[in-house]
């Protein structure tokens, strides 16, 4: 695996997180998407991320699709972010920002957040980057909403738009003689002209002195359903008919399964084995059957492991095997030379530290739920980069990238752990097998070991002092 | 081998048939629909999975259903009435005292049973019976900030 090399624009992502370049693309047509939301405005905003760059598709130039909304006939506004609640609060700021351009109450706005079908590929969740990129652009889409709204009440009553004033969703003349709201405006032809349109450039956002719902402490738009036990985490989802998977989990890294023997545990009620080269497991109706069936399974099955150097030896392992050119990258701005430094120090500090690998150790562990339709499949989980489990599901099964829908429910806290889609897989190639959707948890065991940590480090300071008098 | 067992859950008879090792928080979750109680490690270490029987904190992913039999559950979907929240609901999402909230219903079910038994507790007292209750996104202070409020509220309500 290498890391190819990207300019610095100042965001230092933790490195483990770049390591796979993200390059599914796919934009729903505007027809599919208006089946799913309704007629309406239809807005996107568009904007190179550095971000989207930095994972490779840079070359897309202006056109990545950073924010989308819609406002529907029935007055509904949408705004789909591909951004996703993991605890941090971006739900209520998306919410506000867009509520705060459109100049209507919060409560009025639906946030969609990370469903591949809905939704931009906007990289992922992570790196601090929702309120610097993600906050301006639905700032932009939802206030270029709202001017071409404006636009069309000023031409079918013929007077200047800038007599025309917006509260609550309601556009008004300012004689305070005409008024009409957003939803019936989306109905009218000279909006329809508009149906799709991107953010013209120049569009104005409210400036900070008159923000009335931005910089507010705007409660979690769910957190009623949270202190209620409603919200579904990926975790709770239940679909008809589903299934509970349990994954046998081999006894350390890099096994092989040499052999297993299916015959007394084919014999349990209700229990499908799947098999798929090492990928073992079984799918049974509840999930203490499930386990029970895999705990009998590995008590006949027998691996082949590879010589893993011992706990106690990783930080000499490392040392021995460390490749050179994995560190900082450089921000181009060095100057001076290292050794001249230490050869006119007057003081020199040297310490070594040892940095153990660290679970990430989220509360909810990973979790998935697959359906198949036919040959499409919609998965349900947590991840903080949900085009990426959509790339590795279309890889996974051969699909085509519409065959495949990822959706991720505000998700138990992440911590820089749920980016991959290893659990998404797992669910859908359980629920191929059994022939109904199927809900994964991995357990505790499982997570800890799983494939993402902070890394292990081993690192040497050397400090410095220079002094004219020492 | 399965059996039939009869536990009232918020309030409400209910016949399970089903192997008896299998642990409650299992049966909630998967046979009655009852997804408010978070499973979080399985090996009564986080607390997440808290539920009231007969008024006492269990940590359901260690208590097998079949020791069950005639009890009174409680679980976080069967303390508000319809929309109004309980007093300890109402003061956590006052004071927004979670991040993603995994672990809130558990924190809940915990101060619900703190609060029974010590109705005025100090600050001491709470992280004392709170300890077992683990949030990996760290928002101790605003947790305590919610029981001392939710302990307030509690106490003024019994002086009506
Ligand atoms: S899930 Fe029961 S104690 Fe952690
Ligand atoms: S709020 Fe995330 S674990 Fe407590």
């Amino acid at each position: 695996m290498t890391s190819p090399v990207r300019p610095f624009d100042g965001i230092e992502e933790e490195r483990y997180e770049l390591f796979e370049m993200n390059t599914s693309r796919f934009e729903l047509s505007r027809r599919e998407f208006l089946s799913i939301l309704g007629p309406g405005l239809l807005i996107l905003t568009y904007g190179s991320t550095a971000l989207a760059q930095r994972f490779g598709r840079g070359d897309r130039g202006d056109d990545s699709v950073s924010a989308r909304l819609h406002i529907g006939q029935d007055g509904t506004i949408t705004v789909m972010t591909g951004k996703v609640e993991v605890g941090q609060g971006s739900r209520a700021e998306l919410t506000q920002a867009a509520a705060e351009e459109l100049k209507v109450d919060p409560s009025h706005i639906r946030l969609i957040m990370g469903d591949t079908a809905l939704t931009p590929d906007d990289g992922g969740t992570y790196g601090s980057q929702s309120t610097p990129r993600t906050v301006p652009a639905i700032r932009r889409g939802a206030a270029a909403a709202r001017d071409i709204l404006i636009d069309a009440a000023s031409r079918m009553w013929g007077i200047d738009s800038e007599r025309i004033q917006v509260v609550e969703g309601v556009l008004k003349d300012s004689s305070g003689e005409k008024s009409i709201r957003y939803a019936e405006l989306v109905d009218r032809p000279e909006v329809v002209e508009n149906l799709q349109s991107s953010v013209p450039s120049g569009v104005e956002v409210k400036p900070v002195s008159e923000w009335e719902v931005m910089g507010t402490s705007l409660p979690r738009p769910n957190g009623k359903d949270i202190v209620m036990g409603n919200h579904r985490y990926p975790s709770d989802i239940v679909r008809p008919n589903m299934g509970y998977g349990k994954v046998l989990r081999p006894p350390a890294y890099d096994t092989t399964l040499k052999s297993i023997d299916p015959s007394e545990v084919e014999k349990m009620e209700g229990v499908t084995i799947v098999r798929d080269g090492n990928f073992v497991g079984c799918v049974a109706p509840n999930s203490f059957r499930a386990a029970k069936a895999v705990e009998a399974l590995a008590k006949t099955a027998e691996w082949e492991i590879p010589d893993h150097p011992s706990s106690k030896n990783l930080y000499s392992y490392l040392k021995d095997h460390a490749r050179e050119g994995g560190g900082r990258r450089s921000r181009g701005d060095e100057k001076g030379s290292v050794e001249e430094g230490l050869s006119n120090a007057s003081k020199t500090l040297d310490a070594e530290f040892d940095i153990a690998y660290i679970q990430h150790a989220p509360l909810e562990p990973r979790a998935a739920v697959a359906e198949w339709k036919g040959d499409r499949v919609t998965v349900w989980t947590g991840s903080q980069v949900p085009t990426r489990v959509h790339r590795e599901l279309c890889d996974a099964f051969d699909l085509e990238p519409d065959q495949a829908r990822v959706i991720i429910p505000d998700t138990g806290g992440g911590f820089g752990g749920k980016h991959t889609g290893e659990v998404a897989v797992e669910a859908a190639r359980f629920a191929r097998a059994a022939g109904k959707p199927v809900s994964l948890r991995w357990t505790r065991k499982k997570n800890s070991l799983g494939r993402i940590f902070v890394p292990l480090a081993s690192s040497k300071p050397r400090e410095d002092w220079m002094r004219k008098d020492p | 081998m399965e059996n039939t067992f009869t536990i009232q859950v918020n309030g409400r008879n209910e016949s399970i048939t089903t192997d008896p090792e299998r642990p409650l928080l299992d049966v909630l979750r998967e046979d009655l629909g009852l997804t408010g109680t978070k499973f979080g490690c399985g090996e009564g270490q986080c607390s997440a999975c808290s539920v009231l029987v007969d008024g006492k904190r269990v940590r359901s992913c260690v208590t097998p259903i079949g020791k069950l039999a005639g009890k009174k559950i409680l679980t976080i979907e069967g303390l508000s009435n319809g929309d109004s929240l309980h007093p300890v609901q109402e003061a956590f999402l006052s004071a927004a005292a979670f991040q993603c909230g995994y672990c809130t219903p558990g924190m809940i079910i915990r101060t619900v049973e703190l609060l029974e038994n010590k109705p005025n507790p100090t600050d001491e007292e709470i992280l004392n019976w709170m300890e077992s209750n683990l949030c990996r996104c760290c928002g101790y202070p605003k947790i305590l900030e919610a029981i001392q409020s939710a302990a307030k509220a509690t106490a003024k309500g019994d002086s009506q």
